[in-house]
């Protein structure tokens, strides 16, 4: 799927992209395991999440799958009492009454009173199953690499193995239901074997074509939905776009409500046109076999009236099997209804398991994710971060972004990075905190490569604030707090962290001070300015005792006053590791458009499409005359 | 309509029955044929049980007859195929009921959502700023969810069929046993009345919980949106993250659990009584057989037509006060939404292109706020003026640029432009003389070209229109550089779709800006993330833009929409923190705590040693 649309103008180009694409991308959608191994895999989740309220729900069922049975028996008994007592006074009254109670006791057990606890205790499976499913699929999630995360086919399969709980859930209580219905049905057959053994067998029969039918319409549907996971989302998106908050003021001022507004309802049309059409045709095909249980029906109530002339059948018999004909076909009209559900839902659970238990995409540059690395961070670090030939390319793009990077960030050392709009320089950020793995080259820490050292080695040394940073909207101490989740209860760390990020001012400000809910998310919170956000940004990353700090544009969106504390910090912030020893030097990082930052660097280095195009200190960059000294003519002129 | 202030009043809770008729109304309203069609099917529907009721009362008769051979076989043949004809009648009319009813819940659906689209177009900027406003418009956005719409129209349409129902079958019982009916009917009540009290107590719940829910699916948000992704492995957040979204699962989880469970046991004993009534108007019943009052082909009839007019009465409770009671209040929330105000003026004078803007004493207080973001602002920008907005973050610069725009409406004070007050203009044919460039601007992830055409969206598809914005908003680079150039769709969230950098993707906003020729052109920190030689160009389109007429101004200054608004000067509007920006400006205006403390020219400024000389200090520090 994803890789027959890859975005590429030569054939070779295609070739490559697909190539990189193939191992995220599913390619042409193969048929998974069925129906019956979705319904094992949700029933073994239910039994193992939620073993009581499973127990219970079963017992709830096989009441429920004896009840129009029993009542059809018990109708007869009691109607064949009615007829032979009709006129008898109190004596014929009081025949009637044990029947009478017999079937409330059958309607008690089986729709009334008992099937009202069934509730609740779907109820608790979905709990427990959305506890342990959501929690699994979230966790996956947040353990895919960078690059599969950023990609649409990870949303794709997060969009679709969304609200696992209740897929399974649905699944469980389809097959509960099923069975029951089944139970059901055989039960109420059996009773006509007074009126002939052939009736039952026709009864019985006729689910057969019923349950091959619903299961083809299943997989049908299936696949459709599968295929409209993305024109949904895109659409969704349109929708999104005009109602959401952030966008409001500039689709007025450009007056786009009416553009985007006409393009939803295309997309809508759209998709509506194929799902109206598929369901038309499925109605259409289902026509036979609503009609078949009618026709059943009614050539038994003929055999019926016969029996009933023949004296086959006492006329208790008659009104109890009459009757029991129209709760038969209702009961066929439920299992063709479950089984319909059941594919549905079937579909659903394959997603989710697609998700859970499918194979973790992979890049050609990743290594065996199984293997992880033992190596721990080198602290104090010695040599520092080490780039060597660093190649790393986008899936999906014609070429890399970075091109064979060489660079060196030693300990206590300030680096500036500077260079144009797309030249490559968050990506480096990216490869150098290991987010992304080079394509080719590598990324050594005192000699040992990133993908060497044990999990959470690398993040526990390194720090970085963004450019496009995420606004975490829970309160304003837990926004920079989360730096650190680990130091994030003391008041005292993330006060200092947000006195050396520029945020303390303001925090300070706010009603509840640090306890201040900010953003959207939490009740009664305030709305911040971007160069807020952006300080409350720059103090998580202070959070951190890390070796490696970077920063990533830290000032783009901040006031002068604000700026220059930033470029202070940053002054600062090669000797700020914990007990200040001089062995203890952090290496600091900065990427700014601001080039009198740079000067406060002890070397810049300028990237252009995707190498090193020149390194120095400022002065030596500007005397060469090259790429830096012109953009830095181009700033100067305005501050002259 | 809910008016939107400085105060905030609640919102009302919704009730039931009027959101009942509203929803139906509305139904007919956008599928008139069909809705009428899902409605009248219905109705027959629900003339099904007592004609088969009937008929089986008649077959048991006849039934009985044969038994006794008092009759042949052939007449009870023909009642058995009248009844085998509504059977057929309703095997025949269900795949049309299906298939209506599926196009209506369709049709609902996106004629809600549109609605619900529309409303967010005109309602006023403030209302967005109303602290309730997300759990408004959160709780409206669930009320279109494709489910619900289908609850909906089923239980709107529910209505009817069981009214028809209890009619017909309880006429039919009436009589043939004028006693029994009541009984059983009001046997049938305790438990639908129980619900309502238990519906609205689960809507409420549910209300009081949304913070909660809001903030578990904000965790999950975390762990799974490509945006948080960096930060949730740079600071390793999955095992914290994780930890909070089960913590305030199992609290919302229990909450519900303990609610529910308690419900239930009131539920299943109302349902005792139910159930007990039928057997009460059965023993009635029995008892009139006994007496020789009622024939035994009528009794068992009875068996059949009891559970329909009890599930007949039952039904109809629920669609009003139970569980339908429940969708409707929270149609109901739609409804609050569709009501919200202020909106936005449907018409209203001209505005005159060549004005002044004049601010007189504006201030502005965000809703549910205390303090005023700007207070006593006043003064004038001439047209043709170039005005740089200064100060630091937070000091007012965006609200201000929201005002001037018409975006929001002061909360005190006016703003006039070309003499009118700005709240008399129509807001469109403003907006046609406007063109902005926002601070946090949309990445839409649409192709390249599109994201700079819909700065006018009439020239979207062209192609020369949009490269010529380009070129003046610097986005030229941005296509140079990618293998497909305009057509390049952007953002990976679709597939085939490119990620471009923060500074790219400002590029791309500036270009959108220069898509329209306008009188008034306000860029809100254009150049925070663009490069210094990107930077420097916008700086010079900018410069060009007023003064003189500004034939660089835009690329086509002919297409312009409103045909005399690309003729006359353009009044131009930069807010920025690279003070050098303001040095082409012809007046610098200098924001503090949402006061105008400062203005005069660069240079002017600069010698009176004010809190603009100050700033500059601080940053020209730098490049001295």
């Amino acid at each position: 799927m994803a890789s027959s649309s890859t975005a590429s103008t030569t054939p070779a180009a295609a070739e490559r992209a697909s190539a990189a694409l193939a191992a995220s991308a599913p390619g042409p959608r193969r048929r998974g395991p069925g129906l019956l191994s979705h319904l094992r895999f949700a029933l073994r989740a239910a039994f193992r999440d939620a073993p009581g309220p499973m127990a219970a729900l079963i017992a709830l069922q096989i009441g429920a799958a004896l009840g129009p049975p029993a009542s059809i028996a018990v109708t007869q008994r009691l109607v064949t009492v009615a007829v032979d007592t009709a006129g008898h006074g109190a004596s014929g009254f009081d025949a009637v009454l044990p029947w009478l109670a017999a079937l409330l006791a059958t309607l008690i057990l089986s729709q009334g009173p008992v099937w009202q606890f069934r509730e609740p205790l779907l109820q608790r499976l979905r709990q427990r199953l959305t506890s342990d499913l959501e929690e699994r699929r979230l966790a996956l999630a947040a353990r895919m690499p960078l690059w599969e995360i950023e990609g649409s086919e990870a949303q794709d399969r997060l969009d679709r193995s969304g609200d696992p709980g209740g897929k399974v859930q649905r699944l469980v209580e389809d097959g509960l239901l099923l069975s029951a219905t089944g139970v059901s049905a055989l039960g109420v057959s059996l009773l006509y074997r007074v009126v002939s053994p052939w009736v039952v067998l026709v009864f019985v029969g006729s689910f057969v074509p019923l349950a091959l039918h619903e299961a083809a319409e299943g997989r049908k549907w299936d696949t459709f939905t599968y295929e409209q996971t993305e024109p949904q989302r895109r659409t969704a998106y349109v929708d999104r776009l005009l109602t959401g908050r952030a966008e409001q003021k500039e689709l007025r001022v450009f007056g786009l409500l009416g553009h985007l507004a006409a393009r939803w309802r295309e997309g809508r049309r759209a998709l509506r046109a194929e799902r109206r059409g598929l369901k038309r045709a499925m109605i259409v095909r289902g026509l036979p076999f609503a009609a078949l249980p009618w026709a059943t029906g009614l050539a038994v109530a003929v055999l019926l009236v016969y029996r009933l002339h023949a004296h086959a059948l006492g006329i208790g018999a008659f009104v109890a099997l009459f009757g029991g004909l129209g709760s038969l076909s209702g009961t066929r009209g439920m299992f063709g209804y479950h089984l319909g559900e059941m594919s549905e839902h079937g579909a659903e659970v394959a997603h989710v398991r697609t998700f859970l238990e499918g194979e973790p995409a992979k890049r050609p540059a990743d290594p065996d994710r199984s293997v992880a690395g033992t190596r721990p961070f080198p602290r104090p670090m010695r040599e520092g971060l080490r780039c060597e030939g660093v190649v790393f390319r986008y899936p999906g793009a014609e070429r890399p972004v970075l091109q064979g990077i060489d660079l060196r960030l030693r300990p206590g050392e300030r680096l500036a990075v500077v260079g144009e709009n797309g030249c490559g320089k968050s990506t480096l950020v990216k490869v150098l905190l290991g987010l992304y793995r080079p394509d080719a080259g590598r990324v050594t820490v005192d000699g040992v490569d990133l993908a060497e050292l044990a999990a959470g080695e690398l993040h526990a040394a390194v720090s970085a604030a963004y450019q496009d940073y995420w606004r975490f909207e829970l309160t304003a101490g837990e926004s920079i707090g989360v730096g650190d989740t680990r130091a994030m209860g003391d008041p005292d760390a993330v006060r200092a962290a947000a006195a050396a990020g520029g945020a303390a001012a303001f925090v300070e400000a706010l009603p509840q001070g640090f306890a201040t809910p900010v953003g959207h998310v939490l009740e009664g919170a305030a709305d911040l300015s971007g160069g807020q956000w952006q300080r409350l940004a720059l103090s998580r990353a202070m959070m951190r005792d890390a070796e490696v700090l970077i920063l990533d544009e830290p000032a783009a969106a901040l006031d002068p006053k604000a700026e220059a504390g930033v470029y202070a910090a940053f002054a600062a912030a090669s000797n700020g590791v914990g007990d200040g020893a001089p062995e203890r030097r952090r290496a600091v990082l900065m990427i700014s458009h601001r080039l009198g930052s740079a000067r406060m660097a002890d070397r810049v280095a300028v990237l252009r499409d995707g190498r090193i195009a020149e390194e120095g200190t400022h002065d030596e960059l500007l005397a060469a005359g090259g790429m830096y000294a012109g953009m830095w003519e181009e700033q100067a002129q305005w501050y002259r | 309509m809910v008016q939107v202030g400085a105060a905030t009043p609640p919102l009302r809770r919704g009730r039931a029955a009027p959101s009942l008729l509203r929803f139906a109304g509305w139904m007919l309203q956008v599928d008139p044929a069909r809705g009428a069609l899902v409605l009248a099917l219905r109705i027959v529907q629900g003339a099904s049980p007592a004609a088969t009721v009937w008929l089986s009362a008649r077959v048991f008769a006849e039934g009985q007859a044969v038994w006794a051979g008092r009759a042949a076989a052939a007449a009870m043949l023909g009642w058995l195929g009248a009844w085998g004809a509504v059977g057929l009648l309703e095997v025949a009319l269900w795949p049309l009921f299906e298939l209506a009813s599926n196009a209506v819940i369709h049709d609902m659906e996106d004629a809600a959502t549109a609605r619900l689209q529309a409303k967010a177009g005109v309602l006023r900027l403030e209302a967005y700023e109303r602290p309730d406003f997300h759990d408004i418009l959160r709780r409206a956005r669930e009320a279109c969810d494709p489910g619900m719409m289908l609850n909906l129209v089923w239980n709107t349409t529910d209505l009817p069929q069981n009214a028809v129902t209890l009619l017909a079958v309880g006429g039919l019982v009436g009589h043939w046993s004028p006693t029994l009916l009541p009984a059983v009917v009001v046997a049938a009540l305790p438990q639908p009345i129980s619900e309502i009290v238990q519906a609205r107590a689960r809507h409420f719940r549910g209300r009081k919980q949304t913070a909660d829910e809001r903030l578990r699916g904000y965790y999950g948000t975390l762990l799974s949106n490509p945006g948080a992704a960096k930060e949730v492995r740079t600071f390793d957040l999955q095992a914290w993250c994780l930890a909070r979204w089960r913590g305030l699962f199992w609290k919302v989880a229990d909450e519900i659990h303990r609610q529910e469970r308690a419900q239930t046991l009131a539920r299943a004993g109302l349902n005792t009584v139910t159930l007990l009534g039928y057997a009460a108007g059965l023993a009635v019943a029995a008892r009139g057989l006994a007496a020789g009052d009622l024939p035994a082909a009528r009794f068992a009839a009875l068996l059949l037509a009891l559970r329909s007019v009890q599930g007949a009465a039952e039904g109809i409770a629920m669609s009003l006060l139970g569980w339908g009671g429940e969708l409707l209040l929270k149609v109901g929330d739609l409804f609050a939404y569709l009501d919200l105000g202020p909106e936005e003026p449907a018409g209203g004078a001209r505005p005159d292109p060549s004005g002044d803007i004049v601010l007189e004493g504006v201030g502005f207080t965000y809703p549910g706020k205390a303090t005023p973001a700007l207070q006593g602002v006043s003064c004038v920008l001439r047209s043709g003026e170039r005005v740089a907005l200064v100060g630091e973050n937070g000091s007012g610069k965006t609200t201000l640029v929201k005002l001037l725009c018409g975006l929001y409406r002061p909360t005190e004070g006016r703003v006039l432009y070309g003499g009118r007050d700005m709240a008399e203009l129509h807001p469109q044919a403003l907006r046609d003389l406007q063109a902005a460039v926002f601070q946090d601007h949309v990445r839409y992830a649409f192709t390249l070209g599109e994201n700079i055409g819909l700065g006018r969206a009439e020239q979207v598809a062209d192609r020369e229109t949009v490269r010529r914005a380009a070129e003046l908003g610097g986005a030229d680079a941005v296509a140079a550089s990618l293998p497909q150039g305009y057509a390049t769709p952007l953002t990976r969230e679709f597939e085939g779709g490119t990620d471009l950098s923060g500074g790219q993707w400002q590029r791309i906003a500036v270009s959108r800006g220069f898509m329209r020729q306008a009188p008034l052109v306000v860029l809100d920190e254009p150049t925070a993330s663009l490069d210094p030689r990107a930077e420097a160009e916008v700086f010079r389109s900018f410069a060009q833009l007023a003064g003189g007429g500004g034939q660089a101004a835009g690329p086509n200054r002919d297409a312009t929409a409103g045909g005399d608004a690309g003729s006359g000067p353009v009044t131009a509007v930069l807010v920025s923190h690279r003070l050098g920006s303001a040095r082409l400006c012809d007046r610098v205006l200098v924001l503090e705590g949402g006061r105008l403390v400062e203005q005069g020219r660069h240079d002017e400024l600069v010698a009176a040693g004010g809190p603009y000389a100050r700033l500059w200090a601080v940053q020209s520090q730098w490049y001295r």
